[in-house]
């Protein structure tokens, strides 16, 4: 029964991720604008959380943090996101909406040294509307291809944290990428070039691994932690389907092939965080994407390394009390995050950073959580025949607590 | 741990994820305009490539015989072309018995004329004076077992005409053109009906009696003209009158007997043009040995032949590439013909090595494919004839083999082929501005 849900649940998430739209010309690349896969938590906090522990709430980021998770529970995350984004170039100014289903989690904890969780995150998003012109060989004159794209990666993953210190753990999360890119090209036909679609479509079936480590020790009061994550560079396997079209849209070539060209840098994240429990937290992350000798067949230019720098805290201003107004009960989040990303296009990096601020509140009598927020970013520049992307990112989430063991006591 | 309770645990959460999950997704997509970016910010995966470095070789074939019966035109006359030699053209046609027969015992014969009308075709110079003689055919006409008479056929005539007329030749002008014919022979068919002979009463014993004529321009002779050859619009026309209380003319007109058998014996002295070795359809001569032209000439059998030595590369280039058009573009040899004399209805023949005539060249669409004749009056240099060979080569390369002994014929359509004298002489120079270019259009994608 439970296998048939997963099936279901599986599927159904597919077809979510597959209408998520990023709207961005700058997901034409390979798998497309790689998603932070943060819960609640640590959402708004810039991103930051790799030296968070999880615990009445799971944090992704880190596979090592769910060793923190209490054995009397299971924990179901559940975030959905909406955007509100306004593309600039130059000369055009272009807006819109989306919204999706971000993630759905549960976290739970075999013993007393192995926790671990599954869900479905997303891992990337692929959604642009691009002109380009190109020369045709051997005349002066210039063609112009639409390209348009859509579609996005989604991770299944089950991920297990080892306790192997007191206070060190280990986690590795092994996911299951699935999902697919579409690109569809349309040649503008003119007196040398016919009106023509080539069609690009990477199904994507591939295992993805990731690791992570996390050390804590407390001074006092306050709690000191640290965690780093890494994973190697990895190509995920997909079925990829190329198709000629004509003007009429008939097919006129097709062939389809297993590959594995798209290829996901080696990533490493390191963190630190500062914090006194039940009343506030500090954490530091960086992250290196060693993008530089990554090649899609559809870069200009070669990759940079990406290099993301993000800070947040955690904090709860008043005491927790029933009798607090509700407002003083709640935990306030704030963040930033600049990062450089894997894009040189010209002599331009294209850069980006966000402010973030929300808030979880308690829902009453459980140790669950409503979360919600707010991310302001912006990304790339107008300049150089470039677009710059502003957004603003609503964020929900639930981080829900249920007593799991109730038979406990007969042994 | 108690996994029964874990799974009820499970199942609760994921029922509430699907709901969601049916619920959350939604994106307005319909803004989707498109942003357009800095040109090098992609490399294209698409390439559209036009090669143009292909080799066309052109020669000259003779084909051995065209069918010129039944066309509709007498051409009739000889001239000396510039570049094709000297083109005489003997026109050939039955007359049939006169409709109506009922003669006066008392008519006196006046005359006998053949009555022509001009049709538009003429080459040469029509401002000198012209010799016509009309002969009498001693032969039976009959087709051939194809049903055809041939540029090559010819009939066996009394030596003497039984007409003869010196004249200016005005197409454009004049509408009829009258020959006086031999007193003898009009005397002798007013005294056929008379009697009411057999020999006169139907068209069929008539054609066995006076066989056909022929005409054949006589020794001033400058240009190639043409009549219609229509049953109403070519006569032979007895004069006759008879006396009672007054003078009563009446006429007698023998029409057309039949149009298929009219056709034209076409002829040219090739003595001292660049063709002039030209002798049999297996042995083209090549635009080398023919000063750098190839030569097409309707009505006397000239075709030009295209090969594309070398073209069997283009299969070396693997697959993710679509051929989308082929373009072959031949130009008229410098200032031999004026544009305006140059003709437009060109069509395309496979042929092979023997240079036999195949099916004619298609489109995608399984049409035949017409020259697209561009004229250029005013300097000439843009005067040229374009070829849609897209499905010819898509055609050839589509089982991964080329012969090379396979061709392409450069005709006319049927009708001006066998009706008409046009002609072409095609440049083979090798300078960019004159040279026969076949341009193949690639797309290679990834």
């Amino acid at each position: 029964m439970t296998k048939k849900i997963l099936t279901i649940t599986l599927f159904l998430y597919g077809l979510a991720v597959q209408a998520q739209n990023t709207i961005s010309p700058y997901s034409i690349f390979g798998v497309g604008e790689v998603q932070n896969k943060g819960f609640g938590a640590t959402q708004n906090l810039g991103g930051a959380g790799i030296a968070y522990q999880s615990g009445n709430k799971l944090n992704s980021l880190n596979p090592a943090s769910y060793i923190g998770i209490d054995s009397s529970r299971i924990i179901f995350e559940f975030g959905i996101e909406g955007k509100n984004y306004q593309l600039e170039s130059s000369d055009i100014t272009q807006k819109g909406n989306t919204g999706n289903i971000k993630y759905v989690a549960l976290g739970f904890r075999y013993n007393s040294w192995l926790a671990g969780s599954f869900g479905m995150v997303p891992f990337s998003s692929v959604g642009y509307s691009v002109a380009t012109q190109n020369y045709v060989e051997g005349v002066d004159s210039k063609y112009t291809s639409l390209y348009k794209g859509s579609g996005g990666i989604s991770q299944f993953y089950y991920s297990n944290a080892i306790k192997i210190f007191k206070n060190l753990s280990f986690g590795v999360n092994a996911s299951f990428m699935f999902g697919s890119l579409v690109q569809e090209e349309n040649v503008v036909e003119d007196s040398y070039v016919p009106a023509i679609i080539i069609k690009r479509q990477d199904f994507l079936k591939s295992m993805y691994f990731d690791y992570g480590m996390r050390y804590s020790f407390a001074a006092g009061n306050t709690n000191f932690s640290a965690g780093i994550t890494y994973s190697n560079k990895q190509n995920l396997k997909s079925r990829h389907i190329l198709a000629v079209y004509d003007e009429n849209l008939s097919v006129i070539r097709g062939e389809e092939y297993n590959t594995d060209y798209l290829t996901v840098p080696a990533i490493f994240g390191v963190g630190i965080g500062i914090g006194k429990k039940g009343r506030y937290d500090i954490l530091i992350d960086y992250n290196f994407q060693e993008w530089s000798g990554v090649v899609y067949p559809n870069q200009s230019q070669d990759f940079v390394d990406s290099h993301s720098f993000s800070m947040g805290s955690a904090f709860k201003p008043w005491q927790p009390r029933v009798t607090n107004s509700f407002y003083k009960n709640w935990e306030y989040r704030l963040g930033v995050n600049y990062k450089t990303s894997y894009l040189k296009l010209g002599s331009e990096v294209i850069k980006g950073g966000s402010l973030s601020f929300g808030a979880a509140i308690p829902l009453p009598g459980k140790l669950s959580e409503v979360n919600w927020g707010f991310e302001l970013g912006t990304n790339g520049t107008k300049s150089n025949h470039l677009i710059r992307e502003k957004y603003v990112l609503f964020q929900l989430g639930f981080n829900l607590n249920e007593v799991a063991f109730l038979k406990r006591q007969i042994y | 741990m108690n996994f029964e309770t874990l799974q009820m645990n499970i199942k609760k959460w994921l029922y509430f994820s699907i709901l969601s999950c049916l619920v959350a997704s939604c994106a307005n997509e319909n803004d989707l305009t498109q942003i357009n970016i800095g040109d090098n910010f992609i490399s294209s995966q698409t390439n559209f490539v036009i090669i143009d470095t292909f080799t066309v070789s052109l020669s000259t074939v003779l084909v051995d015989s065209i069918p010129t019966s039944g066309t509709g035109e007498i051409l009739v006359g000889e001239y000396s072309d510039k570049s094709m030699g000297i083109i005489n053209s003997q026109s050939f046609f039955q007359i049939g018995s006169p409709e109506s027969q009922s003669i006066n015992a008392k008519a006196v014969f006046d005359s006998l004329v053949l009555e022509l009308n001009y049709s538009s075709q003429y080459y040469g110079d029509t401002l000198q004076l012209q010799d016509l003689n009309v002969f009498r055919v001693t032969d039976d006409i009959e087709l051939n077992d194809d049903n055809y008479l041939y540029n090559t056929s010819t009939f066996q005539c009394d030596e003497t005409p039984i007409g003869s007329l010196q004249f200016y030749p005005r197409p454009n002008s004049d509408a009829l053109l009258t020959v006086r014919l031999n007193d003898d022979l009009g005397t002798k068919f007013m005294n056929l009906m008379k009697e009411e002979s057999s020999e006169i009463t139907t068209s069929e014993k008539f054609v066995e009696y006076f066989k056909g004529i022929a005409l054949k321009p006589g020794s001033k002779s400058s240009c190639i003209y043409s009549f219609q050859s229509v049953d109403t619009l070519v006569n032979m026309i007895l004069y006759t009158h008879y006396v009672e209380e007054t003078r009563i003319d009446k006429s007698y007109k023998f029409p057309l007997y039949a149009t298929n058998t009219s056709f034209n014996h076409i002829e040219a002295d090739r003595t001292g043009t660049f063709i002039e070795n030209i002798k049999t359809q297996r042995q083209e001569l090549s635009s080398a040995s023919t000063g750098n032209m190839a030569f097409l000439q309707a009505g006397t059998g000239l075709v030009t032949r295209l090969d594309f030595p070398g073209i069997d590369r283009m299969l070396e280039m693997g697959f993710r590439n679509i051929l989308y058009r082929a373009e072959l573009v031949l130009k008229p040899a410098g200032s031999i013909y004026k544009p305006a004399e140059l003709p437009s209805e060109l069509v395309l023949y496979n042929t092979d090595k023997y240079n036999q005539f195949g099916a004619a060249v298609v489109n995608t669409s399984g049409e035949t494919v017409y020259a697209d004749f561009s004229m250029d009056e005013v300097y000439g240099e843009n005067t040229y004839y374009k070829f849609d060979l897209t499905n010819y080569f898509i055609n050839e390369f589509a089982d991964g083999y080329v012969n090379p002994e396979n061709g392409i014929l450069v005709s006319f359509t049927n009708e001006t082929a066998k009706s008409t004298l046009k002609r072409v002489a095609f440049d083979a120079r090798n300078g960019l501005a004159f040279k026969p270019t076949l341009k193949l259009y690639y797309i290679f994608y990834n």
